[in-house]
């Protein structure tokens, strides 16, 4: 790290600032644009991320690898930002589906084989926060259970569960699971 | 093995995080229950598609924001939209405040959905606040059937605090969403009129 760390001090912040982010843009865009569904929202999210990267500059160039730190701040942006977990999920009239006994999935043949990828990532989209987050995050980002529970604050075992869920419900959207 | 840690565990398996007993455990309970077996070729399906799902460019807002990082964020966030600013409504800690709408109205939907932006500029970051969201008759925070009140704490940061709030309002309503922000005792409110058609 310190020979990166020497050459980053070596230059100035803006300019330093954008190389060391710049090759995770296209990581976050995706990923905001998955979370946020519409493209302006998405953009809002990018820029808000930028923002914070750049009040905490400091933290950012020294960092060895900058992206799981900027993907953490943009996926806690957006759950944080208005859709604070706790306070919105007890909100909600329904029992807590991660409270509910969970099963596994017995239907034996496959769901999905015959569907149409658009149809497959509309199925996900559709899912509830809690689920598609970590579908989005470990199945299409391909970050780690560990890494998501860090981002999102939640515990490992829970993470499994609510993947579980969220693979059984997309399943079940095409069919009746049994 | 029962399915239920079979089909949670196949992630383990994949990334080659199990032992070698589970594995091989694991591996045996595939090779017998259809179940799982066509529950892990449908992850391995819903993975290949979101891993394919193309994704367009990256705007080159995001990356002139990216060379200047110190500007203003409000100069680039604000100048695509019609800002209405409520300066009466909010005076002292949050500072500025403004209210920016956005419409979308399917056809022949009992509800239209209607997101409302709510934009706070604080000076300064400020932990611990509690927004309140109060609805008028015939409108509801999607996702929160029936609800007329919505509360949860927050945090502004320094700078601006948008705050996107997704609404169902039944044909013809109109009324005031109000919006109150509340931090030791002090209490700003913003009113936004519904529906709302500007920007
Ligand atoms: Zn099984």
């Amino acid at each position: 790290m310190s020979r990166l760390l020497s050459f980053w001090r070596g230059r100035h912040d803006a300019d330093s600032f954008e190389a060391c982010v710049a090759p995770h843009m296209e990581r976050l865009w995706r990923l905001a644009l998955r979370l946020q569904g519409r493209p302006a929202d998405a953009e809002d999210l990018v820029q808000e991320t930028l923002a914070r990267a750049w009040r905490h500059r400091a933290d950012v160039l020294a960092l060895d690898a900058p992206g799981p730190w900027l993907a953490r701040v943009l996926t806690r942006m957006h759950v944080d930002r208005w859709r604070r977990r706790n306070a919105l999920d007890a909100a909600e009239s329904l029992p807590d589906p991660d409270r509910a006994v969970i099963e596994a999935d017995t239907k034996e043949t496959s769901s999905l084989a015959t569907v149409s990828a658009e149809e497959v990532l509309a199925a996900v989209r559709a899912l509830p926060d809690r689920w598609r987050l970590p579908v989005l995050l470990h199945d299409a980002e391909g970050y780690s259970l560990e890494e998501i529970g860090r981002m999102l604050g939640i515990p490992v075992g829970t993470l499994k569960s609510r993947l579980h869920r969220a693979r059984s419900a997309v399943r079940k959207s095409f069919g009746d699971g049994t | 093995m029962d399915c239920l840690s079979v089909q949670q565990d196949l992630d383990a398996l994949r990334e080659g995080r199990s032992s070698d007993g589970q594995a091989d455990r694991l591996r045996a309970h595939l090779a017998g229950c259809d179940a799982c077996r066509a529950f892990a070729a449908d992850v391995a399906l819903l993975r290949e598609r979101l891993m394919a799902e193309p994704v367009p460019a990256v705007p080159a807002s995001l990356r002139r924001r990216l060379r200047e990082p110190a500007a203003p964020a409000s100069v680039s966030l604000w100048s695509r939209r019609r800002v209405l600013p409520c300066a009466a409504a909010l005076a002292l800690a949050l500072g500025l405040a403004f209210v920016l709408s956005r419409w979308r109205a399917p056809s022949d939907a009992p509800f239209v959905e209607h997101t409302v932006t709510l934009a706070v500029e604080s000076a300064g970051d400020l932990p611990g606040v509690t927004l309140r969201l109060i609805l008028p008759p015939g409108a509801e925070v999607a996702g929160h059937p029936g609800r007329a009140e919505i509360e949860w704490q927050d945090d502004l940061v320094a700078g601006v605090n948008r705050l996107r709030i997704p609404l169902r309002l039944r044909e013809g309503t109109d009324g005031v969403l109000v919006a109150r922000i509340e931090r030791q005792n002090k209490v700003r409110e913003l009113n936004v009129l519904l529906p709302d058609r500007r920007g």
